[in-house]
């Protein structure tokens, strides 16, 4: 997820630090795999028992939370004629495009079904990246904290390296590795590679502290631990932890949290700016329903149904079929998640620096009135370098 | 069918006579036969594997798959079957396609049991036989993927894999339907390499799915792939400004196809050089970074807008 953000200093008031609470916030945005990692570190002894019981829970959010926010992105962009019209590319070019990389994998499963699942992996980590520098950026400015250049070039070459190291660590192995049943190949690099960023990222990670130190102590106040957190949470997801397959199961869960509480945040704010719905619990607890049924029966179709119905159809079997399938939906989210956080409305307040409180409490939107995004959002701002 | 090469059910039928043949009488020695100087490499589109041969234990087994792979009776035989932690095993050359020629095919002939102590084990060479009948092995053989006890003494084992695991392990895990592979795993060619010296000084290729259909056009799609991606890359920077935002976007999606089309054609053959592979591991990133600006840039947006507008 890319969150576009502007570089000028937020007009006064301040906006909440938190989307719903602190305790929440912290769980969604990286604290609960936190101490998930710390409780299956002190059980297993980080990895030394891969267990079933891990695997089955894992599975089972991965239905919950997995599969919706990937339907998540797509409800957001196909929802109205209006937002489909401002990508039109995205919405209309990208899916074919895609079907086609999908067709031409299964037709030549070894030959281009690899490279298609290879890219998507990679992609992937590269975007759960992008996602924890936006998350960043949105908790420092919802603390205060002005990025400049320098800032953000250390802060995206900390969250990046840990992407960095992880992929040089993988790719150092000779051989292949396999996604179902689609093997792949690595880019076999030398040992060095590794290294180097090893000491890239801890570099990047030590000048950002710095930073935050400097300005802590030129604003004589200690920054919110949050805003630290998804880069924190980066680190233990693609560095510290991979190495855990127990815990390595729950990483997509944990990235699709950090997900989903920006994105009900900001459709529930949405819906009630462009239709002038009164705040009320009713109203989050109805519409966080029909949302969460929505891309719940969407994700499901995408994960479940159509490999299960491509697989059958063609008799190429489900390890075959769902490896391509997963990569085509996936490198579609990936295009559309690039620009739905763009997409501009300009009678929508900001809902990226709301908080729970304007949407179940009348007047509260009026008490503490959050600073806005620009109508115009040009495209790079606010995203990682 | 003409021939039934079927290693399972035959060692199914005869699994109590080979528990008989305990291994704990082997002779330690045994187990570590001496290996010919020559080796077979299998240059495969997968990969290459070297193998090596026992000439004390299967003395007839050795000089015939020399014979055979000098004469390229091997070139073109495919890995037909597949059982994940039981054994891959090549088809018969006799029944290739295109058919043997007339000196291949005057070079098979069948073969003597030459059973021993030594056991199945993974990479463990084993030649294949019809159900039933010892002496009829010709030229479809196993490369083990697993242990299997069953089939010690009941089946010829003359060699090793000596070199490519990753290959096998490729092998093992692509995809099938059933025990056949869905895309041929071909043996493009089998060659004798004479002694450890020579095999020294040859260029291995790693597991990789490895087109080689493309040939001589792989330069030109190389060139005509880095000249597309420059012709995006050119009308993403001209879009916005001087061109409609929908001309970036394609060049965009120009960019995306041809570096899909160089990453599938370059990382089979990463290993070859440290370059490549840091060129792909570098390039891929930016390829990402390029795609987060799909879309992004609007007609007429000009210079970023740095100031917050309030809500309407």
């Amino acid at each position: 997820m890319k969150i576009p953000l502007f570089n000028a200093a937020p007009a006064s008031p301040t906006p909440h630090l938190y989307f719903v609470s602190p305790l929440v916030d912290f769980a969604c945005i990286g604290g609960a795999s936190i101490l998930t990692f710390a409780a299956l570190a002190a059980v297993y002894q980080a990895g030394a028992v891969q267990a079933t019981w891990v695997w089955t829970a894992a599975a089972v959010l991965t239905w919950v939370c997995n599969y919706p926010h990937f339907a998540a992105t797509c409800h957001r962009l196909y929802q109205s004629k209006e937002n489909v019209s401002q990508y039109p590319f995205t919405a209309f070019v990208v899916p074919p495009l895609i079907v086609a990389g999908m067709a031409a994998s299964f037709a030549q499963p070894n030959t281009v079904a690899p490279y298609f699942v290879k890219l998507f992996l990679l992609w992937s980590g590269y975007h759960y990246s992008g996602q924890s520098v936006g998350i960043t950026l949105v908790y420092a400015r919802r603390a205060g904290f002005s990025l400049g250049r320098l800032e953000r070039l250390a802060l995206s070459g900390f969250v990046f390296g840990t992407y960095f190291l992880s992929v040089a660590r993988s790719e150092t192995a000779p051989g292949t590795y396999a996604y179902y049943g689609i093997s792949y190949p690595t880019f076999r690099l030398p040992q060095y590679v590794a290294i180097l960023a090893g000491y890239g990222m801890w570099m990047c990670g030590a000048l950002f502290l710095l930073f935050v130190v400097y300005w802590c102590a030129s604003n004589r106040r200690v920054l919110p631990p949050i805003v630290l957190l998804p880069a924190a949470a980066q680190l233990l997801w693609f560095v510290v932890g991979s190495g855990d397959p127990n815990f390595n199961a729950f990483v997509p869960f944990f990235h699709s949290l950090q997900y989903m509480l920006i994105a009900w945040s900001m459709h529930l704010k949405e819906r009630m700016d462009t239709r002038g719905i009164e705040p009320s619990r009713r109203y989050v607890a109805g519409e966080s329903l029909r949302w969460g049924a929505i891309i719940v029966c969407v994700g499901g179709f995408l994960f479940w149904m159509l490999p299960h119905t491509l697989a059958s159809s063609t008799g190429f079997g489900y390890q075959l079929a769902a490896p391509i399938v997963l990569a085509g939906v996936q490198i579609h989210h990936f295009f559309v998640d690039g620009v739905i956080w763009k997409l501009k409305n300009p009678r929508v307040s900001s809902p990226l620096l709301m908080n729970i409180e304007q949407l179940v409490r009348p007047g509260a939107a009026h008490a503490r009135r959050p600073v806005t995004l620009p109508v115009e959002t040009p495209a790079g701002v606010g995203q990682p370098a | 069918m003409r021939k039934t090469l079927l290693l399972l059910l035959a060692a199914l039928g005869c699994a109590a006579g080979a528990a008989a043949q305990e291994p704990a009488t082997q002779d330690a020695a045994a187990e570590s036969p001496r290996v010919a100087r020559e080796r077979i490499v299998l240059r495969t589109n997968v990969g290459d594997m070297v193998l090596a041969l026992y000439p004390e234990v299967a003395p007839r087994h050795t000089e015939q798959l020399l014979k055979l792979a000098r004469v390229g009776a091997y070139d073109g035989v495919n890995f037909f079957r597949v059982e994940s932690s039981f054994v891959a095993q090549l088809s018969d050359a006799r029944y290739k396609e295109p058919a043997p020629s007339p000196e291949q095919a005057a070079a098979i002939h069948p073969l003597p049991a030459e059973f021993s102590g030594l056991r199945h084990r993974r990479g463990t060479l084993s030649m294949a036989r019809h159900d039933g009948r010892p002496d009829t092995g010709e030229t479809s053989f196993s490369i083990l993927l697993g242990d299997a006890p069953h089939l010690d003494g009941q089946y010829t084992v003359f060699g090793h894999l000596e070199n490519g695991a990753d290959v096998l392990d490729l092998i093992e895990r692509a995809a099938r339907r059933g025990n056949r592979p869905v895309m041929p795993l071909v043996v493009r060619r089998a060659e004798v390499v004479e002694s450890p010296e020579a095999l020294a000084a040859l260029s291995l290729r790693r597991a990789g799915f490895y087109d080689e259909g493309v040939g001589s056009l792989g330069r030109y799609l190389t060139w005509g792939a880095l000249a597309a991606i420059l012709c995006g890359l050119l009308l993403f920077a001209l879009s916005g400004r001087r061109a409609p935002v929908a001309v970036g976007s394609a060049g965009l999606l120009l960019v995306l196809v041809s570096a899909f089309g160089l990453f599938s054609a370059y990382v089979p053959r990463a290993g070859s050089s440290q370059w490549l592979g840091f060129a792909l591991f570098m390039g891929v990133p930016v390829l990402f970074k390029l795609m987060n600006r799909f879309e992004g840039r609007r007609v007429g947006a000009g210079r970023p807008s740095t100031s917050a507008r309030p809500a309407a």
